[in-house]
């Protein structure tokens, strides 16, 4: 059965944020996620390589500090208000840094 | 002395298995049919003068017979598709065997008929590990017996010889047939008559009636000669509700990994269980299984989130929720930048 989990991604040369995944099979889950985190990634980096700027060390230091990980929340349906929602993420956030989990920040992450 | 475990699978067969947990909920029984058979072929243990191996699926229409066959495939080869796949509907009339094998010398089009069944098309599927091919006759009982005729030889001495008198061999194949004989007696036996429910767990008396049922409408319908030379007859039960529920899950999470890699927008999304229930409505039904489910998410999920990806509603990293009104209408809402 599907059950609602939290996906923390960070590292990658980017910052850092967490998203609500519903979620059947973890483990195959975070296979295809990774697996599509470093392809986004390789573009990225494909995309923005300027000659002289980026070295390969700071390219394969974002491959290798990329995580990617997935968190019980112990509910299996998405919320039912936004209030309840906001009370999940902030469960989640660790150090209360603000911004880190906002759409805002989330648009440009990848 | 070391102890040794006979219940230890190879890796490859665990794997399969994984992947028939991952693409088929229930039928137990089947998935262990296929595994045994694929453990055998690769120790060498099949019968040199017979196919790999051969099964017939009996049960209800969407209740995931050709399924367990795909998801085979792709357990084997990585691709559900990489199975030769006979429509038998396509041969009730005994001329049209022709496309299976091809015309014979003499007859018109003797040159032009190009066969189905030939070696080459069979070994198509082979990989460098694997040197075996999956062949399935689906809804066998819709074909004309011409068909089963030529299946005699095929299962009895794993050769067949095509209209220019090519010999095709089938040692190397696992050859799978379904059937949905005797499923509305299934039904009528599982559901108690019409006014009657069903209750959720079948019990083990239930399951083996069902069988039966199966298995004696397979025996009146083919010659005895064609129903012996099948190894193993599978039935397939009827999905309960718990069991179909499960399969929507596995649909939608095959959607999330079709849209990680097929969007040109990275989104989330989640279905919650009242827009659940208003697709099973539409995709489900005691007569036809869970064979609509695909059609009720594409025409549900998929179009609608098309719709709002194309019209530029949807961004890189949204949140989709899909919820349902209390009169069974979904309706598509964006996460808001909670903590922003």
């Amino acid at each position: 059965m599907a059950r609602l989990l939290m996906l923390s991604v960070s590292g990658g040369g980017k910052p850092p944020y967490r998203k609500l995944v519903s979620v059947e099979d973890p483990a195959r889950y975070l296979g295809i996620i990774r697996a599509k985190m470093v392809h986004d990634l390789i573009d990225y980096v494909a995309q923005n390589f300027v000659p002289g700027q980026e070295t390969d060390d700071v390219q394969a230091e974002a491959l290798r500090t990329l995580k990617v990980k997935l968190y019980e929340t112990g509910l299996e349906d998405y919320p039912e208000t936004d209030a309840e929602v906001e009370a999940l993420y902030r469960r989640f956030d660790a150090g209360n840094q603000k911004n880190i989990f906002s759409g805002a920040n989330l648009r440009t992450n990848l | 002395m070391r102890l040794l475990d006979p219940n230890k699978n190879s890796p490859e067969v665990a794997g399969l298995l994984q992947t028939f947990d991952r693409l088929i909920v229930g039928q137990n029984e089947a998935k262990t049919v296929l595994a045994n058979m694929v453990e055998q072929y690769q120790s060498g243990f099949s019968d040199p003068e017979r196919p790999a191996g051969n099964v017939l699926f009996l049960g209800g229409t969407g209740t995931g017979k050709t399924a367990t066959m795909q998801a085979l495939a792709e357990g084997l080869f990585g691709d559900r598709r990489a199975m030769l796949k006979i429509d038998c509907a396509e041969y009730q009339h005994g001329h049209e065997i022709a496309k299976l094998v091809g015309s014979p010398p003499g007859y018109l089009g003797h040159r032009e008929t190009h066969p189905m069944l030939t070696q080459e098309a069979l070994d198509s599927f082979h990989t460098d590990k694997l040197k075996l091919s999956i062949v399935l006759f689906d809804e066998i009982e819709k074909s004309s017996d011409t068909l089963w005729n030529l299946l005699l030889g095929i299962l009895d001495k794993a050769t067949l010889t095509l209209g220019d008198n090519r010999r095709v061999d089938f040692r190397k194949v696992i050859i799978a047939m379904t059937s949905n004989l005797g499923s509305s007696q299934m039904e009528r036996l599982a559901t108690g008559g019409i006014g009657f429910s069903a209750p959720e767990v079948q019990s083990a008396i239930l399951d083996s009636q069902l069988d039966n049922v199966a298995k004696e409408a397979a025996k009146r319908k083919f010659s005895p000669e064609f129903f012996n030379r099948l190894n193993n007859i599978t039935v397939f039960h009827s999905l309960t509700s718990a069991q179909v529920r499960e399969i929507l899950d596995k649909e939608i999470a095959r959607l999330h990994e079709r849209f990680f890699f097929g969007s040109k927008v990275n989104f989330y999304f989640h279905v919650r269980k009242r827009a659940k229930e208003v697709i099973l409505a539409e995709g489900y039904n005691k007569v036809y299984g869970a064979r609509f489910l695909q059609r009720a998410l594409e025409r549900n999920v998929v179009t609608p989130l098309a719709r709002l990806v194309a019209s530029g509603q949807v961004l890189n990293n949204d949140t989709i929720v899909i919820d349902a009104t209390p009169t069974g209408e979904l309706r598509f809402y964006v996460e808001e930048d909670i903590l922003g």
